[in-house]
């Protein structure tokens, strides 16, 4: 086991329950009951990972808040995270902390963004993870752990508690935990983490600066292009040049678009054109407050500012036609998605 | 300037920025939704507030928010 120091204030408090109490009372946990971080267990986890405790995973630039792989497995042992969570979750720090990610922003606005982590590659399976039936509910283990354990150290290590620093005017029950695999084998196309020029047999996270999921519901349907017609509809209640949005797509919808035969790059050509209204309707509905520079009324306007602006990821469980979109934080402009290899 | 609603924030971020008693002004919230005229109001009301913070010599002489 290791012995190099832990940086970390320790507190000698022999009941285990009165040990979860005290995190409690220290405003450390999520409103559940976490696992207090003993010495021990946190150090199983570093020794897993094979990290020394003073490893810097990364600095969330605005705070300046410097995150250590310590504080990132002290998250995880509270989190419930099994020992070889650590990898992923180490992984999806890394990215939360990217500049272009924004984390401190995402974290503390009144929009109420929560982190989506979306799982790619061998780690997904040998974990165990949950790609498939109530993909976004509770359950597995990993999931639930791996995503909890983010919003710890979102909390805990950069200091976005609700209330103080975190404004979010709703936020949406994500901010618990909201990870999951994709269902690659259930996909003709190339998983998310390959489209980002990753290699196939590897592992990686990606974290998105996610408002909550809109579900999209359509069993009786068999034509294609309804299906994503449905989907670009929905779309239009997120609003108007987004950077980015992310399509969940079942596997009840994607049997009937398998049958087009498109590539993924043309399922977001389709909805990138079906997703629009004029610029006048925008502004009826509020989401726009004036007429774009170069724009005229009647101009047609996108809900994605170019096709390759939906992220497409295939997930869920076999039965129901029950697809998600899902909106990015600052119109996916202002927050990127980042993916990270998961390295083990 | 901040909002009244985000005081709070602003204290805790010039609290890490090692300056705790950094002096900022607090608007009645919310002000994005508010239209010209009463954003000239607004203006009008506080630019004296807005002025003395920019020439101040201190926070004290700042004053609170």
């Amino acid at each position: 086991m290791t012995t190099k120091p832990l940086a970390s204030r320790q507190y000698t408090i022999e009941d285990p329950y009165e040990a979860i109490e005290f995190c409690h009372r220290m405003g450390w946990t999520d409103g559940l009951p976490v696992i207090p971080p003993t010495e021990e267990r946190v150090r199983q986890f570093l020794d897993y990972a094979g990290r020394s405790p003073s490893d810097v995973i990364g600095v969330e630039p605005t705070k300046g808040k410097v995150i250590t792989v310590e504080k990132v497995a002290i998250n995880a042992v509270m989190a419930g995270c099994l020992a070889e969570y650590l990898p992923v979750v180490l992984a999806a720090v890394e990215a939360m902390a990217r500049d272009s990610f924004n984390l401190h922003a995402i974290s503390v606005s009144t929009a109420g963004a929560a982190v989506l982590a979306v799982v790619n590659g061998p780690i997904a399976r040998d974990l165990g993870m949950n790609a498939a039936v109530s993909l976004f509910g509770a359950g597995p283990r990993p999931n639930a752990c791996i995503g909890r354990a983010l919003r710890l150290v979102i909390m805990n290590v950069t200091g976005a508690r609700p209330g103080e620093l975190d404004k979010a005017t709703l936020g949406h029950p994500g901010k618990y935990s909201y990870c999951i695999a994709e269902r690659e084998e259930a996909s003709p196309w190339e998983p998310l983490h390959v489209e980002r020029g990753l290699p196939r047999g590897g592992s990686a996270v990606s974290v998105f600066a996610a408002l909550s999921p809109w579900q999209f519901s359509n069993s009786t349907a068999s034509s294609p292009e309804v299906i994503l017609s449905g989907i670009a509809d929905t779309m239009k209640g997120i609003g108007p040049q987004q950077g980015e949005v992310v399509l969940v797509m079942s596997p009840e919808h994607l049997f009937h678009i398998r049958k087009t035969g498109w590539s993924k790059g043309q399922v977001k050509e389709f909805v990138f054109r079906k997703a629009q209204r004029t610029v006048h309707e925008w502004i009826e509905t509020g989401k726009l407050d004036d007429v774009p520079a170069g724009k005229r009324a009647d101009d047609m306007l996108g809900v994605l500012r170019e096709p390759r602006s939906l992220t497409v990821i295939v997930a869920g469980g076999d039965a129901g036609g029950n697809s998600a979109i899902i909106g990015i934080w600052g119109g996916g402009t202002n927050s990127r998605s980042v993916t990270v290899e998961v390295r083990r | 300037m901040v909002s009244d609603t985000f005081v709070g924030n602003a204290k805790s971020m010039a609290k890490l920025g090692g300056i705790p008693d950094y002096p900022f002004i607090a608007l009645p919230h919310p002000v994005s939704s508010l239209s010209k005229g009463e954003i000239d109001s607004l203006v009008e009301r506080f630019l004296p507030r807005i002025l003395g913070l920019l020439v101040a010599k201190s926070p004290v002489e700042a004053g609170k928010p």
